[in-house]
């Protein structure tokens, strides 16, 4: 009888779900269903334990889920705002590449679209993100008697 | 050299060590004694001296001692630690990936077209997984990079700020986050003397005549209108640490830089607001627009109508609460009850002995009895502690806030409602409803007070109350001192109530206060009073010593304080106590080695942990771990303190008098020394931390100057309260 090999058993049946574009079956507190998925992967509940304890099937599952705006396995807390905006344009490409074979390339544009405006996008949260701080700070300097002439 | 951080081995507030693996990726650890932060999948330029170290275990390491670390993009096989530390990689996938692209990975990384040859990469036998992770991957990288430019950016700004004289990295990282853009250094160039209010003035003007230089457009750097103003910002800088808001043009000009001149300074300082001219006083744009808020809202306040429905015996009232009570006030202390009920903004003001907070507590019952809540602060942990005690019956417990956790609560309510959410029911509220009691209130600053009144609504009652005599604020104004200067909603108390043979120690200060020298006693050994341990001025030192063993200082449960102007004074005479120590001792960061019986002071409010900045306690013992027990005042147990609080704890056999307001010992030794710190009002605040033994060791000379001498701070907040 040939000893199986669980990690690569469970990641092959796990391309072959990602191939059939399902999506990974959801918690009502926005969690990867570890025990769901094992059952439309057709796994034993007994096998739940790997998705937790070996990294390359963990992290496997991790990236579909942060496909997904769900929590990955073994995070607590929610996104943030912004991560599940920039996220989710992710998705509808990557739904859209899996649904229409036939029209790769324009699949293709659009992600190249896609990743553009994921970069314009947090180019602004950057930029923001600094000038709020800035801002910040000109109170506090405000609140110590100094009104700078930034 | 660069390197890209794998793991951080220590992180200390001056300094980290971090391990980490160069280009060909060899595996050594850095240690960098500069405030950084670095994080794992970090690239960092590393210069210093690369030698050996042996770990615990005995294991050889090369370490670099850096002298210099500048933040870098990761490019190459750099990305490996990044790519490893993402939730979607992994080691196993990301050295794979390393391989498979070498020096280009960066660039496959950055490029859509790639992803499906990146997704073969990361899992060869199952493509349709291998291009979902990919693509994941993709746009992490892609939302790095953003931070990543903004880091190198800001590490260049600090490379900028260094090669023109720079080196202090507080400053730098201040200087970057005002300026708030990736242009910073343009910015820079165009406002080069920014750094005004920040950095020292030699610094300052350093940079400054640099980058003017730097500019080639500029004729005389010495003369231009930046550095003009710039000398005005470095003036404010000045006297706004001493705590003065405005000043005489007399003054301001000895603030001014002395290698600028003063009437253009102050000609073009007016031009771009860098100083604003008030009647006869020149006063720091910043700290004139906070005293104008703070005026304006205590002069709302005192336009309302009082929110109680008082009967017109209001005595009547008064007379009952204090047969609840079992209080009796005097006719002075009842007259200031009623009249300050009858006020939306009042100011109770009220020497040592006074019985103020007799005051407070049946004002506040009052005010409860017909329907009002009561709202209590103060500005110090250890005041809102003795507050909260002073004024709970078994029957009423009430607890008194700082005002920085008072403020923050308060915003945390705004937040909720705001959004909707229901709020927590021990979250203080303050409506129309309420009456605020700022007490100690001559220990609050204009900012502190400016965000505490943000959150008082119309229809609220606001009630200062403190003792105009002692030292101002450790920050900015003095906005007790100056309402009472002014006069208006004013209750005085003035009559001492303990007697003189329980205590002379009200008496003594009363003198003090009012600008008599008292007649002090000589010292004759441990009694309890208020007396004057004669000697040179340069046996002082000396004589504290013998006289704090005199007084059983030895043993910390004596409750004996040293309270001393100079910071050099309170650090010998703390270090010196320790000497003679033979026992076991525990390091508290960088301020203290402390063990069993050692006094020790709090130097930084930590809610977390149950401390506030000037809370007093005694080391009550050392386990065999290492973990220190402190019994602090007021608690029933000992404490054990938190790795991160033992930083923030000081020894207290000595501490200086600003940090003791808002305590009390029972003994007190004040060493009366040649500063310029020590005036009236120091004096004063001193005298009145003891409950019954105060000792003076120095010259009757030193007494009298201290009490001729006045506390002087100069503010824009009178101007304001006449408008």
């Amino acid at each position: 009888m040939t000893h199986r090999n669980v990690e690569e058993d469970i990641l092959t049946r796990l391309d072959r779900f990602v191939k059939s574009g399902d999506q990974l079956p959801a918690t009502n507190d926005g969690k990867v269903n570890v025990k769901k998925l094992c059952e439309a992967l057709g796994l034993p509940t007994s096998d739940t334990q790997h998705f937790h304890r070996k990294d390359a099937i963990k992290l496997a599952v991790n990236a579909l889920a942060h496909h997904q705006n769900l929590l990955l396995i073994g995070a607590r807390g929610e996104l943030a705002a912004a991560d599940k905006v920039v996220r989710a344009r992710i998705i509808t490409t990557a739904s859209q590449a899996k649904e229409d074979a036939q029209a790769a390339t324009e699949a293709k544009a659009q992600y190249s679209a896609v990743l553009d405006e994921l970069r314009a996008a947090n180019d602004e949260l950057e930029r923001l993100r600094l000038e709020n701080s800035s801002l910040k700070a000109q109170i506090e300097m405000i609140h110590n008697g100094v009104m700078l002439r930034i | 050299m660069e390197i890209a951080v794998t793991s951080i081995i220590a992180q200390f507030n001056n300094g980290s060590i971090f391990s980490g693996k160069n280009a060909a990726g060899d595996k050594m650890r850095v240690r960098f004694k500069e405030p950084i932060w670095p994080v794992v999948g970090e690239v960092y330029d590393v210069t210093g001296e690369s030698g050996e170290f042996r770990d615990q275990w005995g294991r050889k390491h090369i370490q670099i001692e850096a002298d210099y670390v500048s933040r870098t993009q990761a490019s190459g096989k750099l990305i490996g630690p990044w790519l490893e530390q993402t939730k979607f990689i992994g080691p196993t996938r990301a050295s794979r990936l390393i391989k498979a692209f070498g020096d280009d990975l960066v660039n496959q990384l950055s490029d859509p077209e790639a992803v499906a040859k990146i997704g073969a990469v990361i899992e060869p036998k199952r493509t349709s997984l291998g291009h979902k992770i990919a693509g994941v991957v993709q746009a992490q990288f892609i939302s790095n990079k953003a931070k990543e430019a903004t880091a190198v950016a800001e590490w260049k700004f600090f490379r900028l700020l260094e090669q023109n004289g720079v080196t202090d990295l507080k400053a730098s990282r201040q200087l970057w986050r005002l300026i708030g853009n990736v242009q910073a250094e343009q910015s820079l160039f165009a406002k080069p003397y920014l750094a005004a209010s920040i950095l020292g003035w030699k610094a300052a003007d350093h940079l400054g005549q640099r980058l003017l230089f730097g500019r080639g457009d500029v004729d005389n750097p010495k003369a231009h209108p930046e550095r003009l103003a710039g000398a005005c910002d470095a003036a404010w800088r000045k006297l706004l640490a001493e705590g003065h808001t405005a000043a005489s043009e007399v003054e301001f000009k000895q603030a001014i830089p002395s290698n600028v001149n003063t009437d253009k300074a102050i000609e073009e300082g007016l031009k771009v607001r860098a100083v604003v001219r008030d009647g006869d006083l020149l006063r720091a744009p910043g700290a004139a627009w906070l005293e104008g808020q703070v005026a304006k809202r205590l002069a709302d306040i005192a336009r309302q109508s009082v929110s109680r429905n008082y009967p017109d015996d209001l005595m009547h009232s008064i007379g009952s609460i204090e047969q609840e009570t079992g209080l009796t006030l005097t006719d002075e202390q009842r007259d200031a009850v009623a009249d300050l009920l009858r006020r939306p903004l009042g100011v109770l003001q009220g020497g040592a002995g006074v019985g103020k907070t007799t005051v407070m507590k049946v004002l506040i019952s009052v005010f409860e009895l017909f329907g009002g809540e009561v709202v209590m602060a103060c500005v110090a942990g250890k005041a809102a502690l003795t507050l909260s005690r002073a004024t709970s019956t078994s029957e009423a417990p009430r607890l008194a806030y700082t005002m920085a956790r008072l403020v923050r609560f308060l915003e945390m309510r705004k937040s909720k409602e705001d959004a909707g959410e229901s709020v927590p029911i021990d979250y203080p509220k303050i409506d129309t409803k309420t009456l605020v009691v700022l007490d100690e209130a001559s220990m609050c600053d204009t900012a502190s007070l400016y965000q505490l009144l943000t959150h008082i609504p119309d229809g609220a009652h606001f009630l200062f109350v403190g003792d105009h005599g002692q030292l101002p604020p450790v920050g900015l104004g003095r906005v007790f001192h100056d309402l009472i200067d002014k006069g208006d909603n004013v209750a005085n108390l003035t009559k001492v109530l303990r007697q003189a043979e329980d205590s002379p120690i009200p008496y003594v200060a009363a003198a003090v206060r009012e600008g008599a020298v008292p007649e002090l006693p000589e010292y004759q050994g441990d009694a309890s009073g208020a007396f004057l341990l004669e000697c040179p001025q340069e046996d002082v030192r000396g004589a504290l010593r013998r006289l704090h063993g005199d007084l059983g200082g030895t043993n910390a449960k004596n409750d004996l304080l040293v309270c001393a102007a100079l910071r050099e004074t309170v650090n010998t005479f703390n270090a010196e106590m320790t000497k003679w120590r033979g026992d076991e001792t525990v390091r508290l960061g960088p301020l203290a080695s402390v063990t069993a019986g050692d006094p020790v002071v709090c130097t930084r409010n930590r809610y977390a942990d149950g401390l506030f900045n000037g809370l007093l306690g005694i080391v009550d013992g050392i386990d065999p771990m290492g973990n220190v027990a402190i019994m602090w005042d007021g608690e029933s147990d000992v404490k054990f303190a938190s790795e991160d609080a033992l930083g923030d704890i000081d020894l207290a056999y000595a501490i200086t008098c600003h940090k003791a307001q808002g305590s009390a010992a029972k003994k007190v030794i004040i060493p009366l020394e040649r500063t310029r710190l020590l005036t009236r009002e120091w004096l004063y605040t001193a005298i009145t931390r003891a409950r019954e033994t105060v000792v003076l060791v120095g010259t009757k000379e030193m007494l009298v100057s201290a009490v001729s001498k006045r506390t002087r701070r100069v503010t824009g907040l009178p101007i304001e309260l006449t408008k």
